[in-house]
């Protein structure tokens, strides 16, 4: 980074994305920052499935409706929708749970029939082609509290042709409709592209034991070459910083809990600028 | 600090774009100081001791240190040396009639049948240009498929068959697919509207100009004027409004510089948009630009950007494409070692079933590129981009604009090497210019639209 200080405002896309404001980690840009694409800091991006078929709401990891925006699919909702033009949305989810033996059905207590939906991001690459076309929706014909198996003869399914909506929104110009770098108004309401984030308020910082969930933020901080070539630092989430890095080994003593966090998040998690999380260790 | 010497060699207009930095183009608008990184395309306003500082830069090395502690170098070039080696074919030309009825002075395939005998490209291969580009490509690839000569439209059959083919085919996988043609116009009959519109073509017809320089330059093979015909038959394409598009096509010679005049002609006739482009290599050198040709059309360039600035800002539509590909271009921050998808995406098929790298080069051993027959070759569309990156070309690889431009077309490189590079660089100035401006207003378009 910089040590003199620079006037520079990054003006097209490709120099907005690229753009590191000073002070920033290297996890700041969206192509490094794995919070851009999974619960982090700046917007999930799971939430594009949410609205992804016009007039109904899915919860954004999974096949299970959970909202309309049509008055006439409300009957949809508590119901799984298991394929879109013939292709199954889940699978049984099988592997080996002892050495030497074959795979076998992971089943678990919510999941009894050892079914998973598929990766959303799978089911958005194949559909991405689809925009604004209808597809062919297969849907349980009743609500289905567990996973179910698309194909299952025992599931009375119901078929319905629903429309893939534009991710990005599009505009007139000059006759021709075109693409925006903007994602599209409809494809979510206010809040939920942020509604599925870590909150520092929350349990979330300390679930993640490897500071995933809030990757935006160094979590190793005051860091200064060692004599023997290796280096001294802080962890982020040390209560007080001594240049000595303490481990996370649910010893609250040194490391701020869940209390803590709870209760005075917006005083205990400090900036870091530079590197240097305040008060510099002495 | 600002300095009078510095001053005096900071680009201000296009005819100061020229080749300076490697890395970056320094330019300046009434708003101040703006910096264009090669790398990725990416444009910055610059703060006024900031931009004296590159302005002082007296060499690449260091340009590239400033570049680094500015935090505006990556680790990483996002273009490398590599030629990339899994580009699928997603688009194919068909040079389905190598003949045609003008007798254009200029014209590359030699007034339509390549130097060869005349010929039209049989059902059967059309049809299996239309297999090979299916087979090639996966149904979530978007494919084109696009009808060129000679004049298409002399082989109207074998167009119609293969559009309806490809169209079935594609629909049976869920594949989207597109059509184009490029036709003179003089041809068209009234039901061809209603299948280009059903099929939904980009239909770009070959105009020069208002009819006293259009006729000129494409008349008929006997020397009778083509354009009172051209525009007759055009008509009901121009007042389609569905899913085709019409837009015209201006090769630019020394003898048809009034950019202005006949833009806003063509515009007036009905044109979705309207485009210009040089002659740069003609096969007989007739009606080739030379230096003077060249800076007098990028004045008049120049000129019709500026009357497209004016009318953006009070919200009318003009659409000149020029200016118009190349901001969206800048806005994306586009940034490409190839000037074009030929001999990567995208090859020209010629009447007898052989495959080049564009529909220039057909029955040119120079890009051929194997067979519908026998498929195609992967070892010579390797070499051939291996060869024609732009980190390979001189002085292309020094050159500030060498992503936007990508080398320039590789059929007028090697008949006449590269003639219009000052031309491209005063353009893509002026146009930096232009985006600067209108992403600063409040009435930016909405194909602008920064975040």
């Amino acid at each position: 980074m910089s040590e003199e200080p620079t006037g520079i405002t990054p003006r097209n896309l490709s120099a907005q994305l690229s753009y590191r404001g000073r002070g920033n980690p290297p996890v700041t840009h969206p192509m490094s920052a794995i919070s851009n694409c999974f619960p982090g800091l700046e917007f999930d991006f799971r939430a594009i499935w949410r609205r992804f078929l016009v007039g109904i709401v899915l919860s954004e990891n999974n096949n299970y409706v959970v909202g309309f925006e049509d008055e006439k699919y409300k009957d949809l909702i508590g119901r799984r929708l298991l394929k879109i033009n013939d292709r199954p949305l889940s699978v049984l989810t099988q592997g080996p749970v002892m050495p030497g033996r074959g795979p076998i059905p992971l089943s678990t207590s919510d999941t009894p029939g050892a079914v998973s939906f598929m990766e959303w991001s799978n089911t958005v690459a194949l559909l991405i082609g689809h925009e604004g076309a209808k597809v062919r929706c297969e849907f349980t014909k009743d609500p289905a509290e567990t996973e179910v198996l698309p194909g299952d003869p025992n599931v009375a399914t119901q078929i319905l042709e629903l429309e893939v909506r534009h991710i990005f929104e599009r505009t007139q110009i000059d006759g021709t409709s075109e693409r925006l770098a903007l994602l599209a108004e409809a494809l979510a309401k206010p809040g939920e592209l942020s509604q599925g984030l870590c909150s520092p308020w929350q349990n979330d910082y300390r679930e993640c034991a490897c500071y995933y969930w809030a990757a935006s933020r160094p979590d190793y901080v005051n860091v200064v070459p060692a004599d023997d070539g290796s280096s001294r630092g802080d962890n982020w989430l040390q209560r007080e910083n001594t240049g000595r890095y303490a481990v996370d080994n649910a010893d609250y003593q040194s490391l701020l809990n869940y209390d803590d966090l709870f209760k005075s998040w917006e005083s205990v998690l400090r900036f870091v600028v530079g590197g240097v999380q305040e008060p510099r260790p002495k | 600090m600002k300095d009078p010497a510095a001053a005096r060699i900071v680009p201000k207009g296009p005819e100061q774009s020229g080749p300076k930095h490697r890395d970056v183009h320094l330019l300046r608008t009434d708003r101040g100081g703006h910096l264009f990184v090669v790398d990725g395309s990416q444009l910055f306003d610059l703060d006024e001791d900031t931009f004296w500082r590159f302005v002082a830069a007296a060499d690449d090395d260091q340009m590239a240190g400033l570049l680094r502690s500015s935090g505006l170098a990556t680790e990483r070039r996002r273009i490398d040396d590599e030629a990339p080696d899994d580009m699928p074919v997603r688009a194919l030309s068909l040079a389905i009639a190598q003949k045609c009825n003008l007798g254009c002075t200029y014209c590359y395939a030699q007034e339509g049948n390549f130097g060869t005998a005349p010929k039209n490209m049989p059902l059967e291969t059309a049809l299996a240009s239309v297999d090979l580009l299916l087979a090639d490509t996966r149904p979530d690839e978007r494919i084109n498929l696009a009808f060129l000569g000679g004049e298409p439209l002399i082989n109207r059959a074998v167009l119609r068959q293969a559009t309806t083919y490809a169209s079935a085919k594609a629909a049976e996988r869920g594949q989207a697919i597109g059509f184009s043609i490029t036709t003179n116009g003089t041809l068209i009959e009234a039901d061809d509207a209603d299948f280009f519109d059903a099929h939904g073509f980009a239909v770009t017809i070959s105009l020069d100009g208002p009819a006293f320089v259009h006729d000129r330059l494409r008349p008929f093979k006997g020397g009778r004027g083509s354009y009172e015909r051209i525009v007759e038959r055009i008509r009901p394409l121009l007042d389609r409004k569905g899913r085709m598009q019409t837009t015209a096509r201006v090769t630019v010679t020394p003898e048809n510089l009034e950019l202005r005049r006949t833009l806003d002609e063509l515009l007036g006739l009905g044109f979705h948009s309207v485009g210009f482009s040089p002659m740069l290599a003609s096969p007989t050198g007739r009606g080739e630009m030379d230096q003077s040709a060249l800076q007098a059309m990028l004045a008049a360039m120049i000129d019709c950007g500026k009357e497209f600035e004016r009318r953006t800002m009070i919200g009318q539509p003009y659409a000149f494409s020029n200016i118009l590909t190349a901001l969206r271009e800048i806005h994306r921050g586009s940034h490409r070692p190839y000037p074009c998808g030929a001999g990567g995406g995208y090859l020209g098929v010629s009447a007898d079933g052989e495959l080049a790298a564009c529909h220039r080069f057909v029955g040119d051993d120079a890009g051929a590129m194997g067979s519908v027959e026998y498929g195609v070759d992967a070892s010579l569309k390797a070499a051939w981009l291996q060869d024609r990156h732009v980190h390979r070309q001189v002085p292309c690889r020094t050159c500030w604009a060498r992503y936007l431009c990508g080398g320039g077309c590789y059929h007028e490189v090697l008949a006449r090497g590269r003639p219009a590079c000052d031309f491209i660089r005063g353009w893509l100035h002026f146009v930096l210019q232009v985006y600067l401006r209108l992403t600063s207003s409040t009435v930016s378009p909405p194909y602008l639209a920064r975040s």
